[in-house]
């Protein structure tokens, strides 16, 4: 049992992000938490051990997302920049250096962190998965495909997708940070997007 | 941007150090020789979009999660005792296939009670009409309205001395009788002197009190 609780400790931060990116909802993701790590303790016989122990709990946080958004009465929706630009006023954590270095700077990265949470809840919920699998816990592309039961190439196509949208919903933060308006690949040499369907391929 | 789309997702793959051999040595290459592929790749490497998604979601996973561990080790503490399991109290198995008869089982003790309540009324209230001389547990000689007088007969003493004292003292005799979880009192009124000059049938009357429920006649 305290193996099992030093193993919950190591990945509830994570469990708990790549759920709310899903869900995008604190309860339900923190109960998804749960319950996976629960499910995942029953089955530990079952784990070969082949994949890495997040990898597995990941599949099992994606399977219980799936069901709670299948619950009868369940209203599912994935919101749109234009119903959330009504919501901007709303606190999230602030990104950058940590506050009381600068109230200006405060105020700045609280903005920033509202956008974010925005352009996030904009994505579909595939995209915001692989962000953050990516940003947050650096996994390879290799273990993304694995976790999310599709191949490589469609890891990267999300989140070269993912990253794009990100950029331009948040172009102005962008400009202030680094200076400079974010190169968007709008277009390839055949005239046309890299594929969302073909990106969606495999998701559940 | 005229990139192929392949070119771009490898470009994106050596920004974020995912190649590897001779794919990011020909990515690095096309860098080297391609103003647009080396804007894309530091572009995509100064991005702050990442530090922001990680930033924001680690502190709001931080927060989140406090009290997660503690919850799951619960839960299974819980699930190993066989007794919660999602905050629901679960009964063993056998409880609950029980539960499912337990109305029937409940009604079928209870008429067996009541079944075994009236033999043994019906028994000894029998017997001590036939048989004067077993002594009642108790009995009370109540005397009738306007009769000052009262009789107490010890417990021990028997019916026939009780009835008689009680004919005497012109009372009410009341024996109590024991029943399994029935309170049952025999109340034997003798009819008196006014009955007797009437020739009535019987010279006292017997009236059985079961109590059904606590405090109910």
């Amino acid at each position: 049992m305290g193996a099992f609780r030093r193993l919950v400790e190591r990945n509830e931060r994570r469990a708990f992000a790549v759920a709310f990116a899903l869900v995008r909802d604190e309860n339900d993701a923190r109960e998804i938490v749960q319950d996976a790590f629960l499910r995942a303790f029953k089955s530990l016989d079952g784990f070969q051990g082949n994949s890495a122990f997040f990898t597995w709990l990941y599949r099992i946080i994606t399977n219980l997302s799936i069901d709670l958004k299948r619950k009868p009465g369940r209203l599912v929706v994935e919101l749109d920049e234009a119903r959330l630009a009504e919501d901007a006023s709303i606190e999230f954590p602030a990104v950058g250096r940590p506050e009381g270095t600068n109230p200006a700077e405060d105020i700045r990265r609280g903005e920033i962190a509202a956008r974010l949470q925005i352009a996030l809840d904009a994505l579909p919920s595939y995209h915001r998965a692989v962000i953050v699998l990516r940003e947050m816990d650096g996994m390879s592309y290799d273990e993304m495909a694995e976790a999310m039961g599709v191949s490589k190439g469609t890891i990267m196509s999300r989140l070269f997708h993912a990253r794009q949208k990100l950029q331009r919903a948040l172009a102005d933060c962008y400009d202030e940070q680094i200076g400079a308006h974010p190169p968007v690949v709008a277009r390839t040499s055949a005239g046309e997007t890299p594929s969302e369907a073909n990106e969606r391929g495999g998701e559940s | 941007m005229t990139l192929p789309r392949e070119t771009v997702l490898d470009l994106m793959g050596l920004a974020d150090g995912m190649l590897e051999g001779d794919a990011k040595a020909k990515a690095e290459q096309l860098v080297a020789s391609n103003e647009e592929a080396r804007l894309l790749v530091d572009t995509l490497r100064a991005s702050p979009v990442g530090d922001w998604v990680r930033e924001s979601t680690d502190r709001q996973a931080s927060a989140a999660v406090a009290g997660v561990a503690d919850s799951v080790m619960a839960r299974l503490a819980a699930d190993a005792s066989g007794a919660v399991e999602g905050g629901v109290v679960r009964m063993a198995p056998w409880v609950r296939r029980g539960s499912r008869r337990g109305p029937a089982v409940v009604a079928g003790v209870g008429a067996a009670l009541v079944l075994a309540a009236s033999i043994a009324l019906y028994v000894r209230s029998g017997s001590q009409r036939s048989d004067e001389e077993l002594a009642p547990v108790a009995s009370v000689a109540v005397p009738p309205v306007g009769v000052p007088s009262v009789a107490l007969p010890a417990p021990s003493a028997s019916a026939s001395q009780a009835e008689a004292k009680t004919a005497a003292a012109g009372g009410v005799e009341v024996n109590a009788v024991e029943a399994p979880s029935r309170a049952v009192s025999v109340f034997r009124i003798p009819m008196g002197a006014a009955a007797a000059a009437a020739n009535a049938p019987h010279p006292s009357s017997v009236v059985i009190w079961v109590e059904e429920d606590t405090g109910t006649k």
